[in-house]
């Protein structure tokens, strides 16, 4: 009873703050803008946050926080519009709703499709907050008990996590998170003060900008495979109507959504897990629940929309639970997050929720507010998105080129950003062409510094002794998590059994 | 042994390379390194490992830098085998600009250019690189993006938005050349009648001083707002009035150009409120092109 009223307390405390008319609308424009960038083809969340931030310099932390919260949202949800109207995932977690939305758009029903998206997306939205508002204390609670030994374990558990759950080669995936964190250490060494690999320009020594690192390899190297590519792709964009869902839709995508929500949750949660992986175990299940579906999984069944996109929304949601209760990213989305924290000066970690319990509670609030908007929003703003994507691409580019560049130079107002940018766009259309996945290295880049400072510290502490991180119970639990994870993935059966799953859906 | 898949190889090649190098700048000696390096101590020096009790900053990067390469090696082998794979086109252009971008500065910085004008040259040559190997579209976007960094400081947001939107429309294979002119005039200048006409009813209207008892986020919500609408009324009439004039795709890209060279100014630095150099700086033109660096 105690807890819940608690529970109580500290909503009311936030819905107090997110209520006021300043930053009801500042989560409104980011929502806004969010779904308007999100919604064009091939640009994903991560591109969508780094192209954006610049937009939340100039606010109070607590509206820039809010703001960058109701982008994330409208990214994601534009880039399921996207997703069910050209067949272009935006991002990977929306590749499942591609399947089944744009088969329903094909047959006329892509108005369905939409409500049912957003519908399945404010049910599980409203329920991950709830969650994530739940576990929040508690878990920060455990964070304040977590010594440096522990900090690190957690982070290896979480670096691996997130690529043993992602899709792909896990060694070369491994790889990249080791690439991510040197790039992380680029820059002055807080320690000693030694300018690590700066070469001798001046502005490397403050190392490299996670909005460069973000926009080169998700922005700017997606932009140029998309206009390499002979434009052709197929839109129902003429045929969006009927929003309104049948009672026979409902009945039959309701239990769907409950399922994806109840999965998205709890996949969220652990590391490395959120909305990707919440998708594809939703759809799995789905293909398996109820025999004869009408019509088959792959050609259009609502359901194969309904359970994707709520376990999608709910993964995202509880995956900011690692973030704000232990301050670690458990996806690149988040890492993304910490960065845009720390512009605003704030250190994401358990001490945020004492410090500064409006901000914490507020944000929270804000993520149900966020939601709603995001439904009343979408729905009856969908004739603008439609539009927006029948705009040829060679059109759309220079466009979002400006904002890119204008987002990279406005950090320091510095052009070497811009260049560094340029280069890691020429990178990241290497990784493309090798097939080694971007999102470990941007993970690795944000945790590179802080697994550094928590390894030195541990190691400090034990004088040397690196068996610290066993004799420590939580710690060596959380290293034996992460040595069975990649173990049981790499035995054969399971090995094969995984890469089925990814290429089957 | 033959390869049998290429990506993975020179994945491979890739993460070995790179560790190795990170760890022999880590934990190599510092005075070798300097030997090897022509005393250049602006570009490397040595970093102290320290002990595992008192790690120096040369520690982690080294040990990363070891796994990174036995990573490397493991995926270097296992794309070996006995059937020859199949090589995918265009997998080693971007290597190779890339390696072009980085080698060619670090050789440019050993010359004697500061490192600033180094990486400025080296990324330059990337660019054109891709136009040589055969990646013309990606060659000219990424100049756009460097043309755009490197003159925004001197020549202000409103010529370098027109520098990257002319660069970059030119790497779609849409791109019609013989238009370029035109679009460029009419969307110049109708650009430039647009901003000082959205400016004048900004600052005459005195919106955010109306706006400033019912709180900040209203004002900020309504000018960023308004200045949206009324933008996308200008690009409307843009793409839609100059019709007669000329043929589609012109009238497309002087509306995308006026359009973008309205909104940067505007919603960025005058709605955003981001520290950015609007028009020319004589000081920082004089700056640039000194070829003596002496700010550094």
């Amino acid at each position: 009873m105690d807890a819940i009223n608690t529970l109580i307390t500290n909503l009311s405390l936030g819905f107090a703050t997110a209520f006021t008319l300043q930053n009801l609308i500042y989560c409104f424009i980011g929502c806004l803008l969010g779904t308007l960038i999100g919604v064009l083809p091939g640009i994903g969340p991560i591109a969508t946050i780094a192209m954006l931030l610049p937009a939340t310099y100039a606010l109070p932390p607590i509206a820039a926080l809010i703001m960058l919260a109701g982008i994330y949202y409208g990214a994601q949800y534009g880039g399921s519009t996207t997703a069910i109207l050209v067949n272009l995932p935006g991002e990977s977690s929306s590749v499942v709703t591609m399947l089944d939305g744009y088969q329903m758009a094909r047959k006329g029903r892509a108005g369905a499709a939409l409500s049912v998206a957003a519908l399945g997306s404010f049910i599980a939205g409203c329920f991950g907050t709830l969650i994530l508002a739940a576990f929040a204390a508690p878990l920060a609670e455990l964070a304040f008990k977590f010594g440096p030994a522990e900090y690190f374990s957690l982070m290896v558990l979480g670096l691996i996590g997130a690529v043993v759950l992602a899709s792909g080669s896990l060694i070369k995936a491994i790889g990249m998170i080791i690439l991510g964190l040197l790039l992380g250490l680029v820059g002055t060494d807080v320690n000693t003060g030694t300018a690590r690999f700066s070469f001798g320009i001046p502005e490397l020594s403050d190392g490299i900008g996670f909005i460069s690192v973000a926009m080169g390899v998700f922005g700017f190297a997606e932009i140029i495979t998309n206009v390499d590519m002979k434009e052709h792709r197929e839109t129902f964009t003429n045929k969006v109507e009927g929003l309104m869902l049948s009672w026979k839709d409902f009945k039959e995508s309701f239990p769907a959504i409950v399922r994806g929500t109840g999965i998205g949750s709890l996949l969220g949660i652990l590391p490395g897990g959120g909305a990707l992986l919440a998708s594809f175990a939703s759809y799995t299940i789905e293909k398996k629940i109820g025999k004869n579906p009408q019509p088959p999984f792959g050609q259009g069944n609502i359901r194969g929309v309904a359970g994707p996109e709520s376990a999608n929304n709910a993964g995202a949601q509880t995956s900011f639970i690692p973030l704000l209760t232990l301050g670690i990213p458990p996806n690149a989305v988040m890492a993304l997050m910490v960065g845009a924290m720390t512009i605003h000066n704030i250190q994401p970690g358990p001490q945020v929720m004492t410090s500064n319990p409006a901000l914490f509670w507020g944000m929270i609030a804000s993520m149900w507010i966020g939601n709603l908007m995001l439904v009343i929003l979408n729905l009856p703003l969908i004739g603008m998105w439609v539009q927006l994507l029948k705009v040829p691409y060679r059109i759309l580019y220079p466009a979002i080129l400006m904002f890119c560049c204008i987002g990279v130079f406005s950090v320091n107002n510095n052009s070497f950003d811009v260049l560094i940018t340029v280069i890691f766009g020429v990178l990241g259309i290497v990784f493309l062409k090798l097939g080694c996945e971007a999102a470990p290295l941007l993970l690795g880049f944000i945790l590179g510094p802080m697994m550094e400072e928590n390894l030195r510290r541990a190691m400090l502490l034990s004088r040397g002794d690196a068996t610290v991180f066993l004799t420590r119970p939580l710690s060596l639990v959380m290293l034996l998590m992460a040595l069975a994870m990649i173990v049981v993935i790499s035995l054969p059966a399971l090995a094969k059994k995984r890469e089925e799953t990814f290429v089957e859906v | 042994m033959k390869i049998s898949n290429y990506p993975d190889f020179f994945a491979g090649v890739f993460f070995l390379l790179f560790g190795l190098l990170t760890a022999w700048l880590s934990g190599g000696d510092p005075k070798e390194l300097m030997e090897f390096f022509n005393y250049q101590e602006k570009i490397v020096q040595g970093y102290n490992m320290g002990t595992g009790a008192r790690m120096g900053p040369g520690y982690f990067p080294y040990w990363l830098g070891i796994s990174l390469a036995v990573i490397g090696g493991v995926v270097l082998l296992k794309s070996l085998g006995k059937t020859k794979g199949e090589r995918a086109s265009g997998l080693m252009r971007p290597i190779m600009i890339f390696g072009a971008m980085i080698l060619f500065s670090l050789l440019v910085g050993w010359i004697g250019a500061s490192p600033n004008a180094a990486l400025a040259i080296g990324t330059v040559a990337g660019c054109a690189l891709a136009f040589f190997v055969g990646m013309p579209s990606m060659g000219l976007i990424l100049f756009s993006i460097t043309v755009f960094g490197l003159l925004l400081k001197g020549v202000g947001l409103y010529f370098s938005t027109a520098a990257l939107v002319v660069i970059a429309s030119a790497a779609s294979h849409e791109f019609n050349k013989k238009n370029l002119g035109v679009g460029l005039v009419v969307g110049a200048i109708l650009g430039f009648i647009a901003l000082m006409v959205v400016a004048g009813i900004h600052k005459e209207g005195g919106m955010d001083a109306a706006m400033k008892g019912m709180g900040q986020g209203i004002v900020a919500g309504t000018a960023i707002g308004m200045r949206l609408l009324v933008l996308g009324a200008i690009a409307f009439l843009l793409i839609k009035l100059p019709a007669a004039l000329v043929d589609d795709h012109t009238k497309q890209f002087a509306g995308v150009l006026a359009f973008l060279l309205c909104l940067g100014p505007w919603v960025f630095v005058d709605g955003l409120k981001l520290q950015m150099p609007t028009w020319p700086d004589q000081e920082e033109l004089v700056r640039m092109f000194k070829i003596d660096d002496k700010r550094r």
